[in-house]
């Protein structure tokens, strides 16, 4: 009776320790849960707290960098997502998933340049479907670096499997050819034209409206500066005046349509990248999904 | 087994002492998170509540009003008894104050008005009502219902106190004078400068009105000498900058000085009722 009575004292015992000490799946709970709930700092502080628990193992550590990096992608903290995804270790079974959106968030923030190391530096996977994204990734990282070149000696290899990553294979062909043609415009001719007809820079750069407003603008100063002129003479101030408004609205003109180039060239450029990294995107989540 | 049994539910709820020892070590942030621990891991509804509502206290004792109203929203107060919904009820409302989102602040505060209770919340949410209605620029509202704490629920030793507040605050010629950006906008588009001048603002109207007569002057004399390119275009667009300008200026202009009077006034009032509370 005795020795029944200490066997139940110490089930009990243990039980009850077992339970107040948490496990890491109790941890990962609970980082879910605030981060599901937009509570950042506090996640940032627990994931600290459990990352330098006593006993969490390299597997446990790669786990919470993998679920904490989706989870603050999801919120769109991707600078934080990045940097956890970066530490997700080979021996994760989401290695290359984490691998491919780690390049994928660099590319979103602004450099494809690390996106391009970084997925040189991958080992192949076993899988052929993961290396054909890879292989696409670094396609586009290379069209967002701005080397059409090797963008495009890459995508010579291009045979994919997958239905959505062949379609998407074949845009980006497409983007490089429109990114070609984006630097083609002459800043110089922009302005050349410009110092003709004002506003004419503008309709060659592609912005017509502008184009419109300019020739407005410098055409009704001229016609003042010309009344002035007429009636008052060359030495009246008022002439002095416009003629110097006129002539500074004029060359601001010519020096605008040259600029417009380089506007019209960057908003293209900006339109470009933002279809290519949708077109990165959609395979990406297609497949891991 | 009941005993095992017993044993091992208690054992699943996580313990709250551990938060309450950070919350009296003034350590707010950390017992917050640690409130919010036991309100996951635990599936007894009262210490949850117990510790949505701690954890709502580290915040408002952090000085992150914010949060700590969001976590007073998390209460579920269904089954409350008034008294404790009048708590409820004005720490939010304060919250919401020191938020400033005065509107709703008001809203919580007005559901404590409906309760049948004179807790000291209660008395508490018409003094903080009082300060609401004094950001929101509704005076009369204001003065009101500090007649009424004064009436009703004042101790004896305050209620001379507040009286005098009432009477010598509450006038004509002490509340400040608010202007309306509507009737500003309107005298000017009628008369430049006039929305100005309603408002305090002489110089700046001066400058409006000299600039306006100077452009006008200009486009007369252009058409006097037979310059009618010149005064149908930069004569015209001179009058209309000055005479738009104006207009325009009168929507930074009118509500920064409502704001720098009402500051004043609820700022005064608000250090007198601060012994009260």
């Amino acid at each position: 009776m005795k020795y029944l009575f200490v066997l139940l004292f110490s089930v009990c015992f243990s039980v009850g320790f077992a339970q107040q000490d948490f496990t890491f799946n109790d941890d990962l709970d609970f980082l879910i849960h605030l981060s599901s709930n937009k509570l950042f700092h506090e996640s940032d502080v627990y994931f600290e707290q459990t990352a330098l628990k006593v006993g969490t193992n390299i597997g446990q550590l790669d786990s919470l960098n993998y679920l904490m990096g989706f989870l603050y992608y999801q919120n769109d903290s991707l600078k934080r997502a990045r940097s956890l995804l970066r530490n997700v270790g080979p021996n994760n079974p989401r290695y290359y998933k984490s691998k491919l959106y780690h390049a994928y968030l660099c590319m979103k923030l602004n450099e494809p340049d690390s996106s391009i190391y970084y997925l040189q530096k991958l080992e192949p996977s076993t899988s052929n479907e993961v290396n054909q994204l890879r292989d696409f990734q670094l396609a586009g990282a290379y069209l967002l670096a701005g080397d059409t070149r090797k963008c495009d000696s890459i995508s010579l290899n291009f045979n994919s499997t997958i239905a959505v990553l062949r379609e998407e294979q074949i845009n980006l062909k497409s983007y490089s050819e429109i990114q070609k043609s984006n630097t083609r415009k002459s800043p110089f001719i922009a302005g050349a034209l410009s110092a003709v007809v004002p506003g004419l820079g503008k309709v060659y750069a592609g912005n017509n409206a502008q184009a419109l407003s300019g020739f407005l603008r410098v055409g009704i100063l001229g016609a003042i500066t010309v009344e002035n002129y007429m009636r008052r003479g060359i030495r009246d101030p008022q002439t002095l005046l416009f003629a110097g408004l006129f002539s500074a609205f004029y060359i601001g003109n010519i020096w605008g349509s040259a600029l417009s180039v380089q506007i019209v060239k960057t908003e293209k450029d900006l339109e470009n990248k933002s279809n290519i990294l949708v077109g990165i995107h959609v395979p990406l989540k297609k497949f891991f999904n | 087994m009941c005993l095992l049994r017993s044993f091992s539910t208690e054992a699943q709820s996580y313990p709250v002492q551990l938060a309450d020892s950070l919350f009296h070590a003034a350590q707010y942030e950390a017992a917050a998170l640690e409130y919010e621990k036991c309100v996951f891991f635990n599936k007894n509804d009262s210490i949850t509540e117990y510790a949505v509502s701690q954890r709502a206290y580290s915040f408002k004792n952090a000085g992150k009003y914010f949060d700590a109203y969001q976590n007073f929203l998390r209460l579920d107060t269904d089954n409350y008894t008034d008294s404790l919904k009048c708590v409820v009820n004005y720490q939010l409302g304060l919250m919401l104050y020191l938020s400033n989102y005065f509107v709703d602040a008001d809203t919580y505060l007005q559901r404590n008005f409906n309760l049948p209770v004179s807790t000291s919340e209660y008395k508490k949410s018409i003094l903080l009502d009082v300060l609401v209605l004094n950001e929101l620029t509704k005076y009369s509202e204001a003065r009101n219902k500090l007649m009424v704490y004064a009436s009703n629920y004042a101790p004896t030793a305050l209620k001379d106190t507040i009286i005098f507040i009432v009477d010598t605050y509450y006038t004509k010629e002490q509340l400040p004078h608010l202007k309306s950006l509507s009737k500003a906008r309107e005298l000017s588009k009628i008369l430049p400068g006039a929305g100005l001048f309603y408002i305090g603002k002489s110089g700046r109207a001066l400058g409006n009105i000299t600039f306006l007569l100077g452009s006008a002057a200009y486009t007369g004399i252009n058409i006097y000498c037979g310059n009618y390119i010149t005064s149908a275009t930069a004569g015209v667009h001179l009058m209309r900058l000055f005479y738009t300008g104006g207009i325009n200026q009168l929507n930074v202009l009118v509500p920064l000085i409502n704001y720098n009077r009402s500051r004043i006034f609820n700022d005064k009032i608000k250090s007198k009722l601060q012994c009260i509370f």
